[in-house]
């Protein structure tokens, strides 16, 4: 017998949600560069992205505030290989806490030399204090922040 | 009162690179049913259900109908499909326990699927496992939840890329001698930490191969199972625990529901001490680290302290507690079948016929499974001759 044969076939599906009033509101923040949270009146944690309850009291409506949009990075990673349909590396994405959210909020860093691929690692850290980069033409997506860079 | 309940059947199939599997599907499932079956002593008319695990999206087929049709057709059993992700393999022996201990079955199969033999592009489906408003965007895989914790880890105590490497050799010299495995090349220290940097601080031989094989388990009744098993192994408890799918409550310092889980299955079967309790583990670690992480979260060793148990063999052969002497899921992952395999492992060890590094009689084995968005999922059985 010959070569053992492949055949192709693919499953290619779009979808499209609703993102309901609470991150439709967040998202219309973005668009003005500002990061709005709710904050659960039971327990008083604040949450970035806002949630549209608190799922720890399971408790809604949550009160809308503006927070300080800097952050903290709580860890990281650097990515070096070419995966299909992620970014082309090398890029570090980070897991930031912003102002004082219970919880944390994945973005990309930015404002670092990237030229030293195999240094990227000394030159983010966890603590380091970020703030955001925002895009000139915002939408209401999270992407409205470019990235994250090391605040002055 | 649950019956008691025993695995008495376990098959494999030699595991090769996704990428150069000449099996068709069905055909991975019929040997790894075929071989589960014969071991226990049955025929495809003798299992009362049959749980099917996988993950959607990998087979391109929703209900993973060409897999169907290597079981259950012939003797009209009912066919239950179980998804938490990577978990799915043992969350699927989970319900296949309930069934049986309850008493509405005698006879139950669980088959872990080839995950990885399909899909062209794995990673743009594991991606779709992220939070698609807030987590997706950021390029995200399983590999790099993995080093989110890992880079946290080194910073929380003092942890170092040397510790890593370590738990990777174990590992690779494990599947070395394990016919089953996929990686079987016995990569060292020095190899593993000259390999190229993937995602920070992750190595390419500190991470999984896409791997294609199956694997099949069969669980019987305390009557079936004395009838038909010289060497059963009693399930002493399964448990699995759930966390949140948004990933941004997690502090990545170790795992933490996986502590909780374990806790709560050491009442439950009695053990005051694992390390020295527990005889024989398998744990689930597609990267190195991984395997650090889980020795502290059951309680082998206080936090932070992972590494040294491997520097001091008390998880190799000669110590108190082999575990992964399968070469674990860092050297053969072929998805649902890994999560599978630890518990089938796991048995094989305790029933004395694994075919790679054999634990001297070992009494009680605990199999761990890990998976879904960042660990959302965890799973453990606690097994005994």
């Amino acid at each position: 017998m010959g070569n053992i044969m492949k055949k192709e076939y693919s499953w290619k599906l779009d979808y499209s949600v609703s993102v309901g009033d609470v991150y439709t509101r967040f998202y219309e923040g973005l668009k003005e560069k500002k990061i709005l949270a709710n904050k659960c009146a039971q327990c008083n944690r604040v949450y970035v992205p806002p949630r549209p309850f608190c799922d720890i009291c399971f408790v809604e409506p949550l009160e809308w505030i503006e927070v300080n949009p800097t952050g903290i990075i709580q860890t990281y990673t650097i990515t070096y290989f070419k995966f299909e349909n992620l970014p082309d590396p090398p890029y570090v994405t980070a897991v930031i806490k912003i102002d004082n959210s219970a919880t944390s909020l994945m973005h990309f860093i930015g404002g670092i030399q990237y030229n030293e691929p195999n240094e990227l690692s000394e030159k983010v850290k966890i603590g380091m204090r970020v703030e955001p980069v925002w895009s000139d033409e915002r939408t209401g997506d999270i992407l409205d922040i470019k990235y994250f860079r090391p605040s002055k | 009162m649950p019956r008691k309940v025993a695995v008495i059947g376990v098959g494999n199939t030699q595991a090769v690179s996704a990428f150069s599997e000449t099996r068709e599907i069905s055909q991975i499932a019929f040997s790894a049913i075929y071989a589960a079956t014969k071991m226990a002593k049955v025929s495809m008319h003798d299992i009362d259900i049959t749980f099917f695990c996988t993950v959607d999206g990998f087979e391109g087929t929703n209900r993973l109908d060409r897999t169907m049709n290597s079981f259950g057709q012939s003797s009209h059993n009912p066919v239950v499909m179980v998804n938490t992700g990577g978990t799915g393999g043992a969350s699927g022996f989970k319900e296949a326990y309930h069934y049986v201990a309850s008493g509405f079955c005698d006879v139950a199969m669980v088959y872990g699927n080839s995950t990885g033999a399909s899909v062209v592009n794995g990673q743009q489906i594991l991606n779709t496992a992220s939070p698609p408003l807030f987590e997706k965007p950021f390029g995200i895989g399983a590999l790099q939840m993995a080093a989110f914790y890992a880079t946290r880890y080194m910073h929380e105590y003092g942890a170092t890329e040397e510790d890593f490497a370590l738990a990777a050799a174990k590992n690779h010299k494990a599947a070395a001698k394990n016919p089953y495995a996929h990686f079987r090349k016995g990569y060292s220290f020095e190899q593993i930490l000259a390999s190229p940097m993937i995602g920070w601080p992750l190595r390419r031989y500190e991470i999984c191969p896409i791997s294609s094989c199956a694997s099949a388990i069969i669980l019987a009744s305390e009557e079936r199972a004395k009838e038909l098993s010289d060497t059963p192994v009693w399930i002493m408890a399964v448990g699995s625990i759930t966390d949140t799918f948004q990933t941004g409550y997690r502090d990545y310092i170790g795992f933490k529901q996986l502590r909780t889980l374990s806790e709560k299955l050491y009442r439950a079967t009695g053990i005051n001490n694992p390390l020295k309790e527990i005889d024989v583990a398998e744990l689930f670690n597609p990267f190195s680290p991984f395997e650090l992480w889980e020795y502290e979260a059951l309680g082998f060793c206080d936090e932070g302290k992972g590494s040294q148990l491997i520097r001091d063999g008390v998880t190799d052969i000669d110590g108190e507690l082999p575990v992964n002497m399968s070469g674990g899921t860092l050297c053969t992952n072929a998805g649902i079948s890994a999560s599978l395999n630890r518990i089938g492992d796991v048995a094989l060890q305790l029933m004395g016929k694994f075919e790679g590094i054999q634990v001297r009689s070992p009494r009680i084995g605990l199999a761990h499974a890990w998976g879904g968005n960042l660990g959302q999922f965890n799973s453990i059985a606690i097994l005994a001759r």
